[in-house]
């Protein structure tokens, strides 16, 4: 069965169907297109440009999610990078060709990936799903606006495919490779994986993950109206994003204090999140709203939820025993927080797991913090960030530091002694 | 007490504020007999206590939409019952589509003979004290798989016990079996008789077997149920199916109703004016999707029934997965009391972003 469904390049444009015949073409092409060398200036400028046209676009300006990605590809954020990236010891060379498979719940992931494994000097082969959303395609047009004005080379280095999954189509772009990207949760990888790699290619996976918010109870309690607010307003950011159902996007809120504080605090914060989500305009469709009682009311007929907490459609808080209940039951998201008491932050270390990624955090001390994260260990959180940063875009991510993983490390010495290394000129 | 008076009644003969007031009394009675009868409806509405209007109150109801209710769907996931064991004479399943979760509804022996009881009430009053001659549309085969028993199974045999000499109209293709509804109409043709079947099967294999005028069913009442979806999409909506009925087979008397295995026996039928009553043992509310407050006449939401009949089960409130409107109260045409409503179709399934689409095609729309 060949031939069987379309597949259509989306970037650079124009969009138009491939047959394979084409396609093997296209990855030809791709593949002598030379790298650039990591953090070259005229991919820098490329990328603040895409951030600048995202700014202004009057499509792209209705979504924070497509701003947040703007942000992180703005001059200062980039030239941060590249200071990051410089002082690294060692002489850096890109892998050669990255092979992304995003995730079809964050949309502004595919770009993300892109961006980074571009600046790092590789080429790029992006899959899109078919399921396109809104935000996907603003950001399909303007990166073909910014890739249709750019003279650096890297249009020559892009290629962004949008297909159905098929084991033949992942083997001629994963045989293509030298990186290949698994986002999508743990069906994703456990599926795409069983297709080989070359040798020389390695794989980056990014599972299901969990992630959750906890706050000071006794901060909850003594903050001002005002102050409410804007904790409700950050919480919002980080979890009303792409429905919540993003690997970063708090499911649970711990709460941390009293036992007699917990649930006036829990009341508190709720009510305050509904009152952003009525201005901010979020609204929970029926059919979300029926999900999240059902959701409520199977785990409250198990004794597992001990109380519901509905102040609007939009934020329904569900008293839990554990954290493990976040763990058992599939989530349905769209504005559902399960409530967990705990005394101190502390008690965290015992109940992390490895699939456990963001920790988002209200009225902490950094000792506390600090204590925390040495106690877990590398078991789980590889993110603790302050509330309102859930979803911030960063190079380091589920435990990978994205530019070390696009780039090889070289070892090039000369007969000086005196020359530790050599600036690392790439030509693959 | 106030469940036999509703039963004696009749089934639209009691004006509503008499019957809420009769029917809150046996509701409460019915809560607190669940809530001490099954543990897990009893954590239910602990855990619910304090939610609002969504959740109904804890305390004693003062009205009916204070009544707690509970989603349909926690039948499909739970298996709930306030009866021992020993005392359970049925379990009621219901399949749909395959790949769907099954409904299990747990039946003592009272609660089923209420059910038959109340749907016989329901019945005689459309149809008249005698049993009928029945045609079915649909196949025999229908019956015989008692394993996987379908919704459309469990109608059947529901309705079975109101008619006789019961004529099954399709063969095992699905095609109308002419020689059998020409032989049948010979017979019984001329005196009243029963239709019931699905209401896209009628269309699609009963009415869309004949020709106009070709056949008289004018003496029919037809006794149909099920979405209209696919008649929607064909752009055919309840005043055109009556139309085109009454034009090709002379059928004057159609009666849609609403029901469901989480509540037999509490049928909801369509009366002359082409709108659904519930019975006197039985009631809608309709829920703001914002509020979930009683919504206002002529609004819409989501479709609440409740029924006096389940003892064994905690079916008696059940929010279900429906849009409808009532439309009055007490103000029917054809002389019924009580809420006059329609049913709008099901809630619409938002597409739901998943991090994966490794699947080959994304899920089909029900």
């Amino acid at each position: 069965m060949t031939q069987s469904s379309p597949l259509r390049q989306l970037v650079p444009a124009p969009a138009v169907p491939l047959d394979r015949a084409q396609l093997a073409e296209q990855l030809l092409r791709l593949g002598r297109a030379p790298c650039a060398p990591p953090f070259a200036p005229e991919v820098v400028a490329f990328f603040g440009e895409l951030s600048r046209r995202l700014f202004q676009s009057e499509a792209a300006r209705q979504w924070p999610e497509i701003q947040a990605l703007a942000f992180f590809l703005r001059k200062a954020s980039l030239q941060r990078l590249n200071s990051e990236f410089r002082a690294k010891p060692g002489a850096r060379a890109p892998r050669g060709t990255v092979f992304h498979v995003p995730p079809g719940n964050v949309e502004t992931l595919f770009c993300f990936g892109f961006a980074l494994a571009a600046l790092a000097g590789n080429r790029n082969l992006v899959r899109v799903s078919p399921r396109r959303s809104a935000v996907s395609d603003v950001l399909v047009s303007v990166l073909n606006d910014a890739l249709a004005a750019d003279g650096s080379g890297l249009r020559e280095r892009t290629l962004m495919l949008e297909y159905e999954h098929q084991p033949e189509l992942t083997l001629a772009l994963s045989q293509a490779c030298d990186v290949r990207v698994l986002w999508g949760g743990d069906e994703t990888v456990r599926t795409l994986r069983q297709v080989s790699l070359p040798p020389r290619a390695i794989e980056l996976t990014f599972p299901d993950r969990l992630s959750y918010a906890a706050f000071a109870t006794e901060r909850l309690l003594s903050a001002t109206d005002a102050e409410l607010a804007n904790v409700a307003e950050q919480l919002f950011n980080d979890a009303y994003w792409f429905d919540q159902r993003a690997c970063s996007s708090p499911r649970a809120l711990l709460l941390c204090g009293t036992p007699e504080g917990v649930d006036p605090a829990a009341e508190r914060l709720l009510a305050a999140l509904a009152s952003v989500t009525a201005r901010r305009a979020y609204r929970t469709s029926t059919d979300a709203a029926l999900a999240k009682r059902l959701y409520a009311e199977r785990l409250a007929v198990g004794g597992e939820v001990t109380r519901v907490f509905w102040p609007s459609n939009e934020v329904v808080g569900l008293s839990v025993q554990s954290l493990a209940a976040l763990r058992h039951h599939e989530h349905c998201g769209r504005g559902l927080f399960l409530l967990v008491r705990l005394r101190q932050l502390a008690e965290l270390a015992d109940l992390v797991h490895p699939s456990d990624q963001t920790l988002a955090h209200y009225g902490f001390g950094a000792a506390e913090l600090i204590e925390l994260a040495g106690s877990v260990q590398g078991r789980g959180l590889d993110r603790i960030v302050p509330l309102g940063k859930a979803l911030e875009l960063s190079h380091l991510w589920d435990g990978y530091d994205l530019l070390e993983s696009f780039t090889r490390v070289r070892d090039v010495r000369t007969d000086e002694p005196a020359r530790a290394e050599l600036a690392a000129s790439a030509r693959s | 007490m106030s469940l036999s008076e509703l039963l004696e009644r009749g089934p639209y003969g009691v004006p509503q504020a008499e019957k809420e007031r009769l029917l809150l009394a046996r509701l409460n009675q019915l809560t607190a007999r669940h809530r001490a009868g099954c543990p897990e409806y009893a954590r239910l509405l602990e855990a619910f206590r304090d939610a609002g209007p969504i959740a109904g109150s804890a305390a004693e109801a003062t009205s009916l939409s204070g009544v707690p209710h509970v989603s349909v769907g926690l039948f499909k996931s739970h298996r709930l019952t306030s009866v021992p064991e020993a005392d359970v004479f049925k379990t009621m399943t219901s399949s749909g589509t395959t790949g769907q979760a099954v409904s299990q509804i747990v039946l003592d022996r009272d609660t089923a003979q209420l059910q038959t009881l109340a749907l016989a009430k329901i019945m005689t009053h459309l149809l008249g004290p005698q049993r009928l001659p029945m045609l079915i549309v649909d196949t025999p085969g229908v019956l015989r798989d008692r394993k996987r028993f379908s919704a459309r199974g469990a109608g059947i045999l529901g309705m079975m016990s109101f008619g006789r000499q019961h004529c099954y109209l399709l063969d095992d293709e699905m095609k109308l079996d002419r020689q059998r509804l020409t032989a049948f109409l010979e017979r019984y043709g001329a005196e009243p008789f029963l239709i019931f079947g699905f209401t896209f099967m009628v269309w699609q294999y009963l009415y869309g077997g004949v020709e106009d005028g070709e056949l008289n069913l004018s003496q029919a009442t037809l006794v149909h149920s099920g979405g209209w979806k696919k008649l929607i999409e064909q752009a055919v909506d309840r005043q055109e199916y009556r139309r085109r009925l009454a034009t090709r087979l002379g059928i004057r008397r159609v009666h849609d109703f609403y029901g469901m295995v989480e509540q037999v026996g509490s049928v909801h039928l369509e009366g002359e004016d082409g709108f659904l009553y519930p019975p006197s043992f039985a009631d809608v509310i309709v829920r703001d999707i914002a509020t979930w407050r009683e919504a206002k006449l002529g609004e819409p939401g989501v479709i609440q029934v409740l029924s006096a009949l389940p003892e064994s089960y905690p079916g008696h409130a059940i929010l279900t997965e429906d849009l409808g409107v009532v439309h009055g109260i007490d103000d029917s045409s054809c002389g019924r009391f009580g809420k006059r409503f329609s049913v709008i179709g099901r809630v619409p399934r938002a597409e739901l972003r998943g991090c994966s689409d490794t699947h080959a095609q994304s899920r089909a729309s029900a």
